[in-house]
């Protein structure tokens, strides 16, 4: 009877989960913070449909829970400082760098997402990282599709200019 | 500074995930945390709760329709009757479902079409229980017996209901009920047939259950008394007229539209919880839906109402068989049950395989058949064409069978 529940759950965490880590990660900078919300969001998603709620997009559901538990975090914890940024956001035996040279790209890409506005970085992530159209962010970050669309054109805009990225 | 690509920038970006440990742990834990807090709800997905075929909605999972349990609950003292409601042939539940849950939605069964309904809701539990245990393979012979008996049982139950609305004269009900008979059988007969090619070691035991339901389908005695009536039902309540009339077309284009509306829906909330095959197998059975109604209301405006009955019946149970086939294919993808907790780590790497990743025997045997499968659907929708009408009831139960039991088969327009 509840086979069904557990099965769609455990379906939707194999092909999410990773999904909403890096999400996580890259608004929290920290991999175990990251982690650890990423358990959060499906925590709080079994509690949810398991009071037999439907849920109508699986994917936005888990994003906006993600979205909200992300912005819970953040005002509980001061701005993270560039230099804690560097000797605790990257673990050094992170598997999914093949080389250094990669590393400091990325050093630098995170740096630049930093200085972002928080706002425009967020539509950033969702649309290329996340490869959610301007409706599916909508959905999570619960505004305007309008909001996002001119959100998103402007945080664009502010990339190419502090990148320098050829979009 | 480099320029560098947004390509480059994305790809270095989603380099980021989870170890693979990471994961596993993850998973475990919400694994300990799903068992611990098993689903409150009290309308699980397959618990079938009577109502009338025609106006299955998303109501079902309202909790508005909670009483129902509440009256199981209080009849045999609650957990109990709720915890049967998941159990197979082989457990102790099962004898509280079969004889107290099944009596109770009886009971609760108010009108002609609801019982005839509910007899094929369980004469599919019936064939579902069946496949899940074949998958786990548990299915042994003395089990599978019972299993047949119980389904030819609920199966001929329904046939007799049908034949008893036709009496009657409660055509709309009876189609509606025939419709849901029909795609019942279909769509498990496929089922059934598919287990038998993947598992071979229980091939024999599926056939034995898949003639059982073939039978049922082909039954000539009961099954032509009804296409009879139903016919008789399609020309109007008035014995006078020799055809089916526009309002009877009509009305029968708006029980079709309204299934093929639910199913649609079902399908856009449970796709993204299934693996691409099923959802494919589905979209491609709505397909066919579609075809035959379109093809119906071409029928209308030329005033064949007969045929535009005939096709519109097709468009109803072909999206009741989309629906049917999702629903029972996704529930048995992952076969949780509590005492063989391990097993849920194995069915996942046979999902994996499934989808592509791996490559074991599995892969091999499922892939071309899932290629030849959309392949010969999209024959049959050529043959559809040439032959300018959609054979129905027993026949289409013949085709299906045949593409999946002879892959070598060619369907000549």
């Amino acid at each position: 009877m509840h086979t069904e529940f557990e099965a769609q759950y455990l379906e939707a965490y194999e092909k999410y989960a990773d999904a909403i880590f890096r999400h996580c990660f890259f608004r929290l900078m920290d991999r175990d913070r990251a982690r650890d919300l990423t358990q959060d969001v499906f925590l709080r998603t079994w509690e949810y449909i398991g009071k037999g709620t439907k849920v109508e997009n699986m994917k936005a559901f888990l994003y906006r829970v993600a979205n909200n538990l992300i912005v819970d975090s953040v005002r509980k914890k001061t701005a993270v400082s560039l230099d804690f940024l560097h000797e605790h956001g990257f673990d050094p035996s992170d598997k999914s760098h093949h080389a250094t040279g990669i590393r400091s790209e990325m050093h630098e890409v995170l740096r630049h997402l930093e200085s972002i506005d928080v706002q425009y970085r967020d539509v950033v992530l969702l649309r290329f990282v996340d490869g959610m159209g301007p409706k599916e962010i909508a959905e999570v970050l619960e505004e305007s599709e309008n909001t996002v669309s001119v959100r998103l054109n402007r945080a664009i805009k502010k990339i190419q200019e502090v990148m320098r990225i050829d979009m | 500074m480099e320029k560098f690509s947004l390509k480059q920038l994305v790809s270095v970006l989603q380099k980021i995930s989870l170890f693979p440990e990471e994961k596993r742990v993850m998973r475990e834990r919400l694994l300990l945390h799903i068992r611990n807090n098993p689903v409150r709800s009290n309308t699980p997905q397959r618990l079938h709760i009577a109502k009338p075929a025609f106006f299955f909605t998303r109501l079902t999972n309202n909790l508005q329709f909670m009483p129902i349990i509440l009256i199981l609950a209080l009849l045999v003292g609650g957990s109990v009757s709720y915890a049967a409601e998941g159990s197979l042939p082989g457990e102790a539940l099962y004898a509280v479902k079969t004889n107290i849950n099944e009596s109770v939605r009886t009971i609760v069964a108010f009108s002609d079409e609801a019982r005839a309904s509910l007899e094929v809701s369980l004469a599919s539990e019936r064939l579902e229980e069946a496949e899940e245990l074949a998958v786990t393979g548990k299915l042994d012979a003395e089990t599978r017996a019972k299993v047949e008996k119980n389904f030819e049982t609920h199966a001929r139950g329904a046939r007799e209901r049908l034949t008893k609305l036709g009496e009657e004269k409660k055509f709309d009900a009876a189609m509606n009920v025939e419709t849901k008979l029909d795609a019942t059988l279909l769509v498990h007969e496929e089922i059934l047939t598919d287990l038998g090619i993947e598992k071979k070691e229980i091939k024999d035991s599926v056939e034995s259950i898949v003639v059982k339901v073939r039978a049922v389908s082909t039954n000539t005695g009961g099954e032509k008394a009804t296409k009879t009536t139903l016919s008789m039902g399609a020309r109007g309540d008035t014995s006078t007229s020799t055809h089916a009339n526009v309002s009877s077309a009509e009305g029968r284009m708006g029980a079709a539209e309204n299934k093929m509306e639910e199913v649609r829906k079902y399908l856009a909330s449970r796709r993204d919880t299934v693996s691409a095959e099923i959802a494919a197998m589905a979209d491609a059975k709505m397909k066919l839906a579609e075809h035959a109604f379109a093809e119906a209301k071409v029928k209308m405006e030329a005033r064949s109402y007969d045929m535009a009955v005939t096709l519109f019946q097709s468009a109803m149970r072909l999206a009741e068989a989309a629906k049917l086939s999702l629903k029972v294919r996704s529930g048995l993808q992952i076969n949780l049950h509590p005492q063989t907790g391990n097993t849920v780590f194995t069915t996942d790497e046979e999902i994996k395989e499934k989808k592509g990743t791996g490559s074991e025997d599995n892969k091999d045997d499922e892939k071309p058949q899932d290629k030849k499968e959309s392949q010969e659907e999209g024959d049959i929708r050529g043959s559809l064409d040439a032959d300018g009408e959609i054979k129905t009831g027993n026949t289409d139960v013949g085709v299906g069978a045949e593409i999946k039991t002879n892959l070598k088969l060619q369907i000549n327009p």
